[in-house]
């Protein structure tokens, strides 16, 4: 019989106290990972005759969606929504909350619950309470601003759609930002701070060599979670445009939806979908290398 | 143990056990405790839901069971892909409706339907049924009957009567294309409103292929969507002179099309500009007078019947102007319904007069049956006895597996037109390209079939 050595059996019990984590990720994620890469090779559909016996169709599905001029204006779409709500929005509005809630502020936690509100509110309600801002016409909440001002009624989801959306998901995702940022802000040294001020450093030389250089393992990882978060968002812009008009605001989730859900082939939105988690990975992989950066 | 800490055990403990008696009261009503069989109905809309609840006691008496209805999201296309899901997952009701007749095909062809063949053609109804009604409800692969007609739209033109009256602008059935253009033209002219709407674009999904881009394909006396090998036939004239139509109206202006875009683009053009004035033709169908601007419908027309009246679609080639039919909300059978003889027995009765009126009555169509004009109640339709005496006369397009894909290629097609990122011979391409690519090239048929098809269906000899 083997006897186990104190070193042994502890690291035995940290791998089976792991073990209901790697087995739910086996299931939920990388099994259905492995699974939809299968589905895009075949011609699986959820409406006729292939939704009784689909066959394998190897690379066509990739090959169609690499000539699908719908599929680039997604992935283009994706991008644009990702680096205007996500990188720019989000998180330039997070960290100057983040900032400002470092200071001594009267109220501090009620300005706290006003920044965290929007994120307590579910996708599609938030989805919801937007149309209601754009709504075209007079008793659009928007409208109804914008008239105090003289200016007519718009229809701001047709005529700024993108940017429209790239508003509703910084305003809900400022939250996040600010919490993660905050406890980056919190975990800076103060003594590094009191140096600086020893030595004459002005607020902006403190901002740009203390604090943003000692942020930025925070900043990859808000970074890294949020873009991977946003690149997968669905409810809330479907609730929104539905990827209209013109597909302008088709982020890959909705084209995703709309190839298996709406067109009702399978196989062709399970090849959107691994192409979709390769980018994901590959934004994930250059993230994960950047967090190591050396401070 | 203090209060506290029992407090903390007992109140969850006695809320589950409240819950738990509430639900097995709510799903045990008197019926389904005399342990009468069980079958699951699906239903959308509230007025479909409302109808239903209407006439259950009357089926649940008749058969002997007890129906459980469950409700399903209200947009067709929602509740359609919840329906396919569920067929998949092998968990969908015993009965459901199918939004139009030519979803029919592809979910027979997934092995979702079961066949009625035999129990629709000995049903006394089914004598009852108009021929192309007939049609419309067997599958075009096999040519068996998957589902039971209820109710049926009937499509043509809506125009503001009242309006272009007033505005001295002749009301009388325009005979062709180019007089509807010319009366478009004019109605600009004089109103300076947008005088038609053929719905596009993709966000009108379905709607684009059926509210819109059928009537125009349909105007051509000899063109079928389908030819004798069942493949779609997208090439050719009719095709190209449809979406010729759109560009038309796009480039002089007669169609609102910003709206289209939008991602429920009905709402605008048929619930606020129609109802204000400022849109005076559109397409639409049956219950348009009911359901979209009727009394009880959010943007109410005065005087409905009189204000708003119908032309037929004029023909492209010379021919008669024509009203569409469509079988809408057929009944089908999951065909993995464990109660399949009850099931079947279900359907027939919705497929009676008495139930279509019902629905009629509340959904604003018509019942598909002939014999319907007999039935006392029929006189409650109104002005819709009209539409069901078109019924014999109507046209229709047959559709065959992968309609679902031809009619997402058509809504993307004729979005390129209204944005003007394609003109028709560049839309007519991208149609066959999307199609060819979904279905594969057994489906689509390159070169355009004249062969002089009957009007109302495809004939296979």
């Amino acid at each position: 019989m083997i006897k186990l050595t104190y070193e042994n059996r502890r690291q035995l019990g940290y791998r089976f106290m792991m073990a209901p984590a790697l087995l739910l990720m086996a299931a939920f994620i990388v099994f259905p990972a492995f699974y939809a890469f299968s589905l895009s090779l075949t011609d699986d559909a959820l409406l006729g005759f292939a939704a009784q016996e689909s066959s394998f169709v190897g690379l066509r599905n990739f090959s169609r969606l690499f000539g699908d001029p719908l599929f680039w204006n997604s992935l283009k779409v994706t991008l644009i929504f990702v680096i205007g709500s996500a990188v720019i929005g989000q998180f330039v509005l997070g960290f100057l909350s983040a900032l400002a809630l470092q200071r001594p502020v009267r109220y501090k936690p009620i300005f706290n619950a006003i920044i965290c509100l929007p994120n307590a509110v579910p996708e599609m309600v938030v989805g919801f309470l937007w149309i209601s801002m754009f709504a075209s016409g007079e008793y659009g909440t928007l409208n109804r601003f914008v008239a105090w001002f003289g200016v007519d009624p718009q229809q701001w989801l047709y005529t700024f759609p993108l940017l429209s959306i790239i508003i509703v998901n910084t305003w809900r995702g400022i939250a996040f930002a600010m919490i993660l940022l905050t406890s980056g802000l919190a975990a800076i040294p103060k003594d590094i701070y009191e140096a600086a001020r020893v030595d004459g450093a002005t607020d902006t030389q403190v901002f740009w060599r203390i604090t943003v250089p000692m942020m930025m393992p925070t900043i990859f990882l808000y970074m890294f979670i949020s873009t991977v978060t946003t690149f997968a968002i669905f409810g809330l812009v479907y609730t929104l445009s539905r990827g209209g008009p013109a597909n302008s605001t088709e982020i890959l989730g909705i084209y995703i939806y709309n190839q298996s859900f709406t067109a009702f082939q399978l196989g062709y939105g399970a090849a959107v979908a691994v192409v979709s988690l390769v980018v994901s990975m590959i934004l994930g992989i250059i993230y994960v290398k950047a967090l190591k950066v050396e401070v | 143990m203090s209060w506290t800490t029992k407090s903390l055990v007992l109140l969850p403990l006695g809320a589950v056990l409240v819950a738990a008696v509430g639900w097995w009261w709510g799903e045990s009503p008197s019926a389904q405790r005399q342990d009468l069989p069980t079958l699951v109905i699906a239903e959308h809309r509230t007025a479909r839901i409302q109808a239903l609840q209407q006439l259950k006691p009357a089926l649940e008496a008749e058969l002997g069971v007890y129906l459980k209805i469950v409700e399903y999201p209200a947009p067709p296309q929602d509740y359609f892909t919840k329906l396919v899901t569920e067929l998949r997952a092998g968990n969908a009701p015993d009965v459901f409706t199918i939004p139009r007749d030519l979803q029919m095909d592809d979910l027979a062809a997934a092995g979702y339907l079961a066949n009625l063949t035999d129990a629709v053609e000995q049903w006394p109804g089914y004598q009852h049924l108009p021929e192309l009604v007939k049609q419309l409800t067997r599958a075009s692969f096999d040519e068996q009957v998957y589902v039971v007609p209820s109710i049926v739209a009937v499509e043509q033109l809506y125009y503001r009567h009242d309006l272009l009256t007033a505005a001295g602008i002749s009301t009388a059935q325009p005979q062709s294309w180019q007089d509807l253009l010319s009366r478009s033209q004019q109605i600009k002219q004089q109103l300076g409103q947008y005088p038609l709407l053929i719905p596009a674009g993709l966000t009108w999904g379905m709607g684009s292929y059926t509210e819109g881009f059928r009537y125009l394909l349909a105007s051509f006396s000899d063109y079928q969507l389908l030819n004798v090998d069942n493949q779609y036939v997208l090439a050719g004239e009719a095709v190209r002179a449809s979406f010729d139509f759109y560009q038309t109206l796009v480039q002089q202006q007669l169609m609102p099309v910003k709206p289209l875009l939008n991602p429920e683009p009905w709402v605008i053009p048929k619930y606020e500009m129609f109802p204000k004035g400022q849109l005076l033709i559109t397409t639409c169908g049956s219950w348009c007078k009911v359901f979209d601007w009727g009394p009880d419908s959010r943007n109410p027309i005065p005087n409905v019947d009189k204000a708003v009246q119908t032309w037929k679609f004029p023909s492209a080639d010379g021919g008669e102007p024509f009203a569409l039919a469509s079988v809408v909300y057929s009944w089908g059978v999951n065909a993995k319904s464990r109660q399949q003889q009850l099931a079947q027995q279900l359907v027939l009765a919705l497929g009676e007069v008495d139930v279509a009126l019902v629905y009629a009555e509340k959904l604003g169509n018509v019942p598909a049956r002939l014999d319907a004009a007999q039935h006392p109640g029929f006189a409650a339709l109104g002005s819709r006895m009209e539409d069901h005496a078109l019924l014999p006369q109507a046209r229709a397009l047959r559709t065959t597996v992968g309609a679902n894909a031809m009619m997402a290629g058509v809504a993307q097609a004729s979005e390129a037109v209204l944005t003007g990122r394609s003109d028709a011979g560049q839309a007519q391409q991208q149609l066959i390209d999307y199609v060819t690519n979904v279905l594969g090239d057994q489906q689509v048929k390159p070169q355009l079939t004249v062969a002089a098809l009957p009007k109302g269906g495809k004939q296979h000899d």
